[in-house]
């Protein structure tokens, strides 16, 4: 259950900072038959799916590298399922990507947000 | 939002104008090219991704559709860099300009904005005008070979920036460079560094007159390239016309100097043996002009024959009759011009020294056979004439007498070129190499003396149909450079003496 926990450590520490910069989340660990998306927040006129990833310490590098095509894949075809479930076609949208480190205590160590982190490759098909 | 622009490509030696659609909307931010773009336009995304960035625009996190009509024609090069850049600027409404419909843009992106050079300027300019567009954003690099057109605005850029600011304010961003200096029709090379060899000269200069093909045999070391690289300098200087196709030739095979606006010089190009097939005739699968191409309106030369590859030797035979070349493939099929005069050089065996005054051959027959199979019949069929290059004598090598300067041989070549000019008015051929049964019987007249002669020629050297009218052809050449209207004695006799291929 560790790995559950830090996550949800993690997606903790991620609201704080989110809000902090002026995202409003409106939804979190929203579940699809293609897997989960942690937070979804407004950001201006965008609807922004925010994937945390969380680490201690650096063994295993940043959690920017964490994000394979597979897990990319699985992040577009959740999203469409969310904008499918809640009836919104025409809506400016993107991915960020927010990466946290903490130390062994679990203080926040750096955190690292990459905004628009994912496209959508070979058009939108879904 | 949509925006559209126009942009081009090359077909053949022409362009094309392309549509550049952009639409932005809402939805999952992804970037998308459609319209048969090759990798080179599909890479262009990132290029315009990274130049937007760096000159300080915003990129927008957007669905970004771009669309590049007709839909059907294959799209290669990176000339739709600033023109996909400029409409996604236009669709996000940063920029606002009527005027990017109105004309023409082109240019490849640097990760920094900064544009690059692109192939074929010249020939998209040319469609660009004929469409009777406004003006054409081209980088600042292929300014100078787009100065021959007339008729259409042309504008130089030189980074993404400075193409915004003339389509938002209508100046002029950059003050074009002054016209660089005319690459003026003075060749490298003349006759008159070229000791002895009359008779290779003078063989040099009827080919040159007529258009016609010419071999030559001789051992190495007797200057066969020497001779060979002066023959450019003894054809008559290109017409406007010419020049304007060659430079479009050359601006599409990327070989134009930079800041040079017009080729002047006919070219010669001398492809070594190992040679391919698709880069003598032009191809690929994006097709490129290949050297019988870049050799229009003037010279190839293929130094040691035998030892070319026997496809490409084959290939060369309809381009030769021809005059284009047409490189078909799944999906079109491209003519491109290749009207040139084709000089070969060999040595007359393997080892080089057969019929040389000092030096043994050391080749046995059948070796010398084997290497003349290599050279097929209908090949050195569309060869005119041969000459034998010997080896000068110490007293030639070691004198000081000069031969004739190349501007004395260029006057008489223009003479003859000027009379079948006339001759030919009217007809699709312009030299006396082209004709064909019906020019020959019409223009190789011979009567009393000269035709004597030649009954004579026939029967002694066992002259076969072609090879009569190949000699018929040549006569005509030297009776052009005479300035006599009918074929003489004299002028016949010297073509005779020219052997034919039956000579090696």
């Amino acid at each position: 259950m560790y790995r559950k926990r830090l996550g949800d450590y993690g997606e903790y520490l991620a609201r704080t900072v989110l809000e902090q910069k002026g995202y409003r989340i409106i939804d979190a660990k929203y579940h699809t038959r293609y897997g989960e998306l942690d937070l979804i927040a407004r950001e201006g006129k965008h609807l922004v799916f925010v994937e945390v990833k969380t680490r201690i310490g650096r063994r295993f590098g940043s959690g920017l590298t964490a994000l394979t095509k597979a897990k990319k894949q699985r992040l577009i075809q959740s999203a469409y399922c969310y904008l499918r479930g809640k009836g919104l076609s025409n809506q400016a949208c993107r991915f960020d990507l927010l990466s946290l480190t903490l130390d062994r205590q679990g203080r926040l160590e750096a955190c690292d947000l990459v905004v628009n982190a994912v496209e959508v490759e070979g058009g939108n098909y879904y | 939002m949509l925006a559209k622009t126009l942009s081009g490509t090359v077909l053949g030696i022409n362009g094309q104008i392309v549509e550049v659609e952009v639409d932005l909307s809402n939805g999952l931010p992804s970037f998308d090219l459609v319209g048969l773009a090759d990798t080179a336009v599909k890479e262009s995304k990132e290029r315009v991704r990274a130049a937007i960035k760096n000159t300080g625009y915003e990129f927008p996190i957007q669905r970004i559709t771009v669309n590049l009509a007709p839909a059907d024609l294959k799209k290669e090069g990176g000339s739709f860099d600033l023109p996909i850049a400029l409409g996604i600027l236009s669709a996000q409404g940063l920029i606002f300009t009527p005027k990017l419909a109105a004309g023409m843009i082109l240019g490849e992106l640097a990760l920094d904005g900064s544009i690059r050079p692109i192939r074929g300027a010249l020939p998209m300019v040319i469609a660009a005008q004929k469409e009777g567009l406004d003006f054409v954003l081209l980088p600042l690099s292929n300014y100078a070979e787009t100065r021959v057109v007339k008729g259409i605005e042309i504008i130089p850029v030189d980074h993404l920036r400075t193409a915004v600011e003339f389509l938002v304010t209508g100046s002029l961003p950059l003050i074009p460079p002054s016209p660089p200096a005319q690459e003026t029709g003075v060749y490298d090379h003349d006759y008159l560094d070229v000791k002895g060899q009359e008779t290779a000269k003078r063989a040099l200069e009827i080919a040159a007159a007529g258009g016609h093909n010419l071999l030559m045999v001789g051992p190495p070391g007797s200057g066969k390239t020497m001779l060979a690289r002066r023959l450019p300098s003894i054809l008559p200087d290109l017409t406007w016309e010419e020049a304007v196709e060659l430079t479009k030739i050359y601006s599409i095979a990327g070989l134009l100097p930079p800041g040079m606006s017009l080729v002047t010089k006919r070219p010669f190009r001398s492809p070594h043996h190992t040679i391919s097939k698709a880069g003598m005739i032009g191809g690929g699968k994006y097709p490129r002009p290949g050297e019988v191409t870049l050799a229009h309106h003037g010279v190839l030369f293929l130094d040691e024959l035998p030892e070319f590859p026997k496809d490409v030797l084959e290939a060369l035979r309809q381009p030769l009759e021809d005059r284009v070349v047409t490189v078909t493939r799944s999906m079109l099929s491209l003519t491109y011009p290749a009207g040139f005069m084709l000089l070969c050089s060999m040595n007359p065996c393997p080892c080089g020294y057969l019929h040389d005054a000092k030096q043994p051959c050391s080749c046995t027959p059948r070796q010398i056979q084997r290497y003349r199979s290599r050279l097929s019949g209908p090949f050195l069929d569309r060869i005119d004439f041969l000459i034998e290059v010997q080896r000068l004598s110490e007293e030639e090598m070691l004198g000081v007498k000069t031969g004739e300067s190349s501007r004395a041989i260029r006057e008489r070549v223009i003479k003859a070129r000027k009379i079948q000019a006339e001759r030919f008015q009217g007809r699709p051929i312009h030299a006396n190499a082209q004709m064909g049964e019906a020019e020959l019987k019409l223009f190789c007249e011979l009567s009393g003396e000269s035709r004597r002669l030649l009954v004579a020629a026939i029967r002694t050297y066992n002259i076969s149909a072609r090879g009569y009218s190949r000699l018929l052809k040549v006569a005509r050449t030297i009776a052009d450079l005479q300035g006599e209207e009918k074929i003489n004695a004299t002028s016949l006799a010297e073509a005779i003496q020219y052997k034919g291929l039956e000579g090696i």
